[in-house]
């Protein structure tokens, strides 16, 4: 199976070398530079427009002596609050108050936009550009080739948009220089990583169950469930991979401070970073498996026998 | 070779195939039957790409359905023609046959070998973009066989070929069959089938309606009345002539009764006969139509005595 894997993505790979998807690939790329860039040349202005108090910063906890986990208003140890976080590589960091902006900025466009974008283009058609491009019958009459285009599509959609999302945030930590520049970048690529891995799946299982209307599902699915329901305060939100992934940004990043408790309680868990990756990974195994078996079971016709 | 027990396969409502039960031993076959006859529907139970919706099929002994290990023994070449424009011959064949657990230069070596085979040798490292409808066949007809399977599948494989090409790819598969492996050709044309299987299934609506070699099914068809249709100026006369010389079995009148439709278990006797009354009566004939050996006819036989109707 994982030989027939491998043939899928080494052909499919080579088939994403014309102009077309080149540039595809440069757009996605160079989307974030754009904006990163256009905010590099009015940072004076917009850290100009922060408050100084506009986050319960590093900054402001360190002028008030303050350590991390240690909290000012309470410090009971209260359950409900973040538990203690990794520390100490941050704390050697220059502190720049513009970090957590483009920490977010990047989060948000990157893992969340053209992680999203790169794997929609590619993931949900998977079964269905080869039922149109009437090629699917000559890859499903292989032993184990129906697994294998599923396997092999899967991991040349996460490898070319993960290097579109390592590109991306390679060239925008250069231009924005932040003062945690190592550290939002290591951080950045894992969320990438992350990312694809999990949406990869996720959109795997409806290119395989739903592929007649596969995109326009995937596109609802990232809307309604990834985007909406990952912010409404109450367990379902546990259940999306941008929860997780927001929590591992925070985690990694030690800015658990930048919010109020409240907030940080109702969007953010009180997990730790290896649950949250535990979970992500247990998410591709589970929904890969699950779309393995559904491709494997399917009767898929022609459009021609349709 | 290939068991079909009480085969059943509906979509939705529509029936693609409808109790079959059939059994075949490894040899060659041809799969004749008019377009919507059901056959690229059998083919795909065969290969284990639909499951039957009532009854059960075995390929060498298993489920194709369950156990797609079986493909590695199946060659199937689809009726669906396959363009991917950047990617040349050999690099598509060369895949697939990958997709069979072989390495990466085994399945080069076997994907020349099957292009030189079907006569791609000089175009096989351009791109599929550039291929006209006939090299396009060639190819598929390649990727079928390159890894060497024992039972070749083959779904309308001269369609967009040119004589010459239809002579080449029959060659091909005359000496597949000579080697001792088995092929299934499915066509609507049955010279075409002819020329390649000693042995015809005849399918059509989903039913398969003979089976066996060409002077089994004649042979069957042998007490099937024939059909000639014929206008002339006076049809009545003819009818009655018809009646008297006992040629006839039954005698229909068509058009407003300027044709009459004569089914007649004699035809030879029916053509002698003819220009005697012709000449003694001074008849006009302005249109016959004799019934033909063409597919439809023999396929409209075998429904009526798969109907009881003859």
């Amino acid at each position: 199976m994982w030989h027939g894997a491998l043939v899928v993505f080494r052909f499919e790979l080579r088939r994403t070398m014309t102009l077309n998807r080149v540039a595809i690939w440069l757009l996605l790329v160079l989307f974030p530079v754009f904006i990163v860039s256009v905010m590099k040349y009015y940072e004076p202005e917009i850290e100009g427009e922060i408050p100084r108090d506009a986050f319960n910063s590093r900054q402001v906890r360190v002028q008030r002596g303050l350590a991390w986990g240690e909290e000012e208003h309470d410090g009971d140890g209260d359950e409900s609050g973040p538990a203690p976080h990794p520390r100490g590589s941050a704390a050697e960091a220059e502190p720049n108050p513009m970090d957590p902006i483009w920490g977010f900025v990047f989060f948000g466009l990157i893992p969340e936009v053209i992680t999203l974008f790169g794997l929609l283009l590619w993931v949900p058609p998977l079964v269905h550009a080869e039922l149109e491009g009437r090629t699917w019958i000559y890859l499903a009459v292989r032993p184990r080739g129906r697994v294998s285009v599923l396997l092999g599509k899967y991991l040349t959609a996460i490898t070319w948009t993960a290097l579109a999302g390592w590109a991306s945030t390679t060239a925008c930590v250069l231009i924005a220089q932040p003062g945690c520049a190592l550290r939002l970048w290591g951080t950045m690529v894992a969320l990438v990583t992350l990312a694809c891995l999990a949406y990869g799946a996720i959109y795997s299982l409806i290119g395989v169950w739903l592929h007649r209307r596969a995109m326009a599902i995937a596109v609802s699915y990232t809307l309604i469930f990834e985007f909406l329901v990952s912010f409404i305060p109450a367990v379902i939100n546990k259940f999306t991979v941008q929860y997780r992934l927001r929590n591992l940004l925070f985690t990694w990043m030690d800015w658990w401070d930048l919010v109020p408790i409240e907030a940080s309680t109702l969007f953010l868990g009180s997990e730790r970073a290896w649950v949250h990756v535990l979970i992500l990974c247990g998410i591709v195994v589970a929904v890969l498996g699950v779309a393995a078996q559904v491709i494997q079971r399917r009767e898929y016709a022609t459009i021609a026998e349709a | 070779m290939i068991e079909l027990q009480n085969v059943t396969k509906l979509y939705g409502t529509v029936i693609g195939v409808n109790d079959i039960t059939l059994s075949l031993a490894p040899g060659a076959y041809g799969l004749v039957g008019p377009n919507g006859s059901g056959k690229t529907t059998l083919l795909n139970l065969i290969t284990g790409q639909l499951r039957p919706t009532i009854g059960r099929v075995r390929v060498l002994g298993q489920s194709p359905w369950k156990q797609d290990q079986l493909l590695r023994a199946i060659g199937l070449c689809p009726a669906v023609d396959v363009l991917y424009p950047n990617v040349s011959a050999l690099e598509w064949v060369s895949y697939l046959v990958e997709l069979h657990g072989l390495s990466s230069a085994e399945a080069r070596r076997r994907a020349e070998t099957a292009l030189r085979e079907v006569g791609m040798e000089s175009t096989m490292r351009r791109s599929m973009g550039t291929y006209s409808l006939g090299m396009r066949q060639r190819t598929k007809l390649a990727q079928a066989f390159a890894h060497d399977p024992s039972l070749l599948i083959l779904d309308e494989p001269f369609n967009g070929l040119d004589p010459i090409g239809r002579h080449e790819m029959t060659e091909v598969l005359r000496r597949w069959v000579r080697s001792g492996r088995s092929l299934i050709l499915a066509s609507h044309i049955l010279h075409e089938v002819e020329a390649v299987s000693p042995s015809f299934l005849l399918i059509r609506g989903g039913r398969v309606l003979a089976s066996g070699p060409p002077d089994e099914i004649r042979a069957l068809l042998a007490d099937v009345p024939n059909e000639i249709r014929i206008r002339c100026n006076r049809p009545r006369l003819l009818a009655c002539e018809f009646v008297e010389s006992g040629l006839s079995e039954s005698i229909r009148f068509l058009d407003q009764g300027e044709t009459i439709l004569v089914s007649t278990r004699s035809p030879v006797a029916v053509f002698e006969q003819l220009p005697h009354w012709l000449a003694k009566f001074d008849l006009e004939v302005f249109e016959m139509r004799s019934a033909d050996d063409s597919l439809q006819r023999l396929f409209s036989s075998l429904m009526r005595i798969h109907r009881g109707e003859a």
